[in-house]
């Protein structure tokens, strides 16, 4: 990949153009933040919270934004903090202070209106995710709590038979876009960008009947 | 009616309360009334109690009607449920009117599962029958005993639940109690006087809803971090949005109780700081005034005061009379110099004291205080605006002055309004767009002999009526100023 933000080969049709903008804005957001632009992070991570967050006013949905990118640079600041002749510490970093990368959560889950585990299950994922642990089922749960704050539905999956347990096809589509990038492809972070389509579909399917 | 025991006399009968005894009265005396028609077991249980607790002070009396007459000072009754006329239960009743939770116990020779059901439907505090031999006293007694005692505690707590809700109610300051995710989950009524809510209102709302957007992620980190941060105490300064919308501005003060097992919340003390940040500012302005004052007196001073001692030096080696001239041009430059520094030191200083003004008579005022020399003053438009008279003309002063002496030739000044501002623009030559950036800056002019203070008070002016005023180029090249902030009021006169 060049310096420039990454163009996709859109798999998009009417139907389903703005949920693939929002994923598309999504990986693009991470995509700024690994080359450490913040700003550019935010105006891409703020476009998918106003559209997905639309109780949110236009300044809130920024906010929120600028709450997560500030979570994925108090990240960073942390890692840094454990790196050592160029290989992350992992042990270190296991018990490394993160309550700065929590803070931030916490301040994205109190102007969406998250459940404050949110911030507990999300910083548990990054953390895991850098040091080798299993990060999926923490951020299975914070993806469940995002997901209910956008479809404004605390009851979600709300999964119709017998099989109860799980975090919802939603929550898992997000989680493998995550896995997704960790690819760091072109042809992977389409598949990220493919991936979360119908979790945006599902977002704002259910605004639309609000 | 018995006899009163030896030791308790009218006199020693106070308050059934322990927060309001009288002096003298031991707090652990326990009053105790009984009431029994029988005499001799009236007594009886009088001399067993006062045996079993010392503390015990026991009046007797053998009928409701007299047993009533002392309801107001004892702190426990001890009754008998069969009695001529009123009964036990009726003298329950009447007691639970005025006395909803005065230690009551029913002490019965005659029980059954129906008087107990329709004692405690009524409120009774105890239930004990009568028996023989001496133990029952030693329960009744502890019973009496327990019961005073839960009922001055709680009569403790809650006189001091009510002193803490005045003086919370009666406090300036908003307490409240927020969750971990910034929720309200109790606010102090003082809200409604500082907030302009009433505190239902706020229950459940985030408190950072209402903060500024500008000040929010500030306030939020702060929050948050002490959130993950037990120790850390924050202080924090945010606008509100009260409904109103005058924004007024807080001082915050938090502290995480939330592991407190009486408190589970973050309590939260706000007060309003609005005036408080209102003189800081002008104390700050105030301040900069000052040292740009002192900056420019040095530098404006220097330059007449050496022409006029080098002026002096001539005229006293040659006599010659021109140089006297010259020393009369800088005293007369120091003196507009000094006075022009005091009216500017005034205008951080004195209360402005405003009056409904039209436009049309201001500018006729300041025009005829100044040195026109064939200059014309165009003034079309007298809406009215509230201003102080004495300040207004000494801003339109400043600007008509500014666009006489600046220009060689004879200009005309036109005074314009819009629904929000006035424009005052000449027709001379203007100035270039880096002298319109400089020029409200203390002692900057760009003629020389001029003491470049006209236009900073012109400006300080502005500032204090809660204007701004900028400068540009006009239509036709000349200078224009432009005055923003201004309320017209309704009525135009032409």
């Amino acid at each position: 990949m060049g310096n420039e933000s990454p163009v996709y080969n859109t798999k998009v049709t009417t139907d389903n153009y703005q949920p693939a903008q929002m994923a598309k804005e999504t990986c693009l957001g991470f995509r700024e933040h690994d080359r450490g632009n913040r700003k550019k992070a935010i105006t891409h991570f703020a476009f998918v919270d106003k559209l997905q967050f639309s109780h949110l006013d236009e300044t809130e949905a920024q906010q929120a934004a600028t709450a997560y990118v500030n979570a994925l640079f108090a990240k960073d600041d942390v890692e840094i903090q454990h790196l050592r002749s160029g290989q992350l510490d992992r042990d270190g970093l296991r018990d490394a202070d993160w309550s700065p990368v929590k803070t931030q959560f916490r301040i994205r889950a109190s102007i969406v209106g998250m459940d404050p585990l949110y911030a507990e299950y999300s910083t548990e994922g990054w953390r895991k995710h850098k040091v080798g642990d299993d990060y999926w089922k923490p951020l299975l749960k914070a993806q469940q709590y995002e997901l209910r704050a956008a479809l404004q539905d605390c009851t979600y999956p709300r999964k119709p038979k017998d099989g109860q347990s799980g975090f919802g096809p939603e929550s898992m589509r997000y989680v493998l876009a995550v896995e997704l990038h960790d690819m760091h492809t072109d042809a992977y972070w389409e598949q990220a960008r493919d991936v979360m389509i119908p979790y945006f579909e599902r977002i704002l399917q259910e605004q639309s009947n609000e | 009616m018995s006899e009163l025991s030896p030791s308790f006399s009218d006199e020693d009968v106070q308050s059934n309360s322990l927060l309001s005894l009288g002096e003298g009265v031991n707090p652990s005396d326990i009053n105790v009334l009984i009431v029994d028609d029988d005499h001799d077991i009236a007594d009886l249980t009088s001399t067993f109690l006062t045996r079993e607790k010392p503390r015990f002070e026991v009046r007797t009396e053998n009928s409701v009607q007299d047993g009533l007459e002392y309801i107001d000072d004892i702190d426990a009754i001890v009754s008998d449920y069969d009695m001529p006329n009123q009964d036990g239960l009726d003298f329950l009743e009447i007691v639970r009117e005025e006395y909803p939770e005065l230690p009551f116990i029913l002490f019965t020779g005659r029980g059954s599962e129906n008087i107990a059901s329709e004692a405690i439907s009524k409120g009774v505090t105890d239930y004990l029958q009568k028996g023989s031999g001496s133990s029952k006293y030693s329960v009744l007694a502890n019973r009496i005993n327990n019961a005073v005692e839960r009922h001055r505690a709680m009569k403790t707590l809650k006189h001091s639940e009510r002193r803490f809700s005045q003086l919370v109610k009666n406090s300036s300051d908003v307490i409240s109690i927020v969750n971990e995710n910034a929720q309200f989950s109790y606010v102090s009524p003082s809200a409604e006087q500082v907030l302009g809510y009433d505190s239902e209102e706020l229950l459940g709302e985030s408190i950072f809803s209402f903060a500024h957007p500008d000040d929010r992620q500030h306030a939020m980190e702060r929050f948050f971090e002490a959130i993950e941060d037990t120790s850390t105490e924050p202080v924090v300064q945010f606008r509100f949005k009260d409904p109103d919308r005058t924004w007024p501005v807080l001082e915050s003060r938090g502290q995480n109780l939330l592991d407190n097992e009486f408190v589970n919340g973050f309590i939260i003390n706000s007060r309003d700081i609005t005036e408080l940040k209102s003189r800081e500012q002008k104390l700050k302005q105030h301040n900069e005034q000052l040292k740009d004052i002192k900056e420019t007196l040095s530098q404006g001073l220097q330059d007449p005061i050496s022409v006029a001692s080098g002026a002096l030096e001539l005229y006293q080696s040659s006599g010659d009379q021109s140089h006297l001239e010259q020393i009369e041009g800088s005293l007369v430059r120091i003196e507009t110099l000094v006075e022009q520094i005091l009216e500017l030191s005034k205008q951080g200083e004195e209360t402005i004291e405003v009056e409904e003004l039209s436009l049309q008579n201001a500018a006729a005022d300041a025009w005829s205080t100044i040195s026109t020399n064939g200059s014309k003053l165009n003034c079309m438009d007298s809406k009215q605006f509230k201003a102080d008279p004495n300040r207004i003309q000494q801003l339109l002063k400043s600007l008509f002055s500014n666009a006489i002496e600046h220009n060689t030739e004879c200009v005309t000044i036109s005074v314009e309004t819009t629904n929000s501002s006035i424009f005052i623009e000449d027709d001379g030559s203007g100035v270039t767009d880096e002298d319109q950036e400089l020029i409200f800056d203390p002692g900057y002019t760009t003629k020389k002999g001029q003491t470049g203070f006209g236009l900073t008070i012109a400006q300080q002016v502005a500032l204090s009526h809660g204007w701004e005023i900028t400068a540009n180029t006009g239509e036709n090249g000349g200078l224009r100023f432009e005055i923003t902030g201004i309320t017209f009021e309704p009525k135009t006169f032409e």
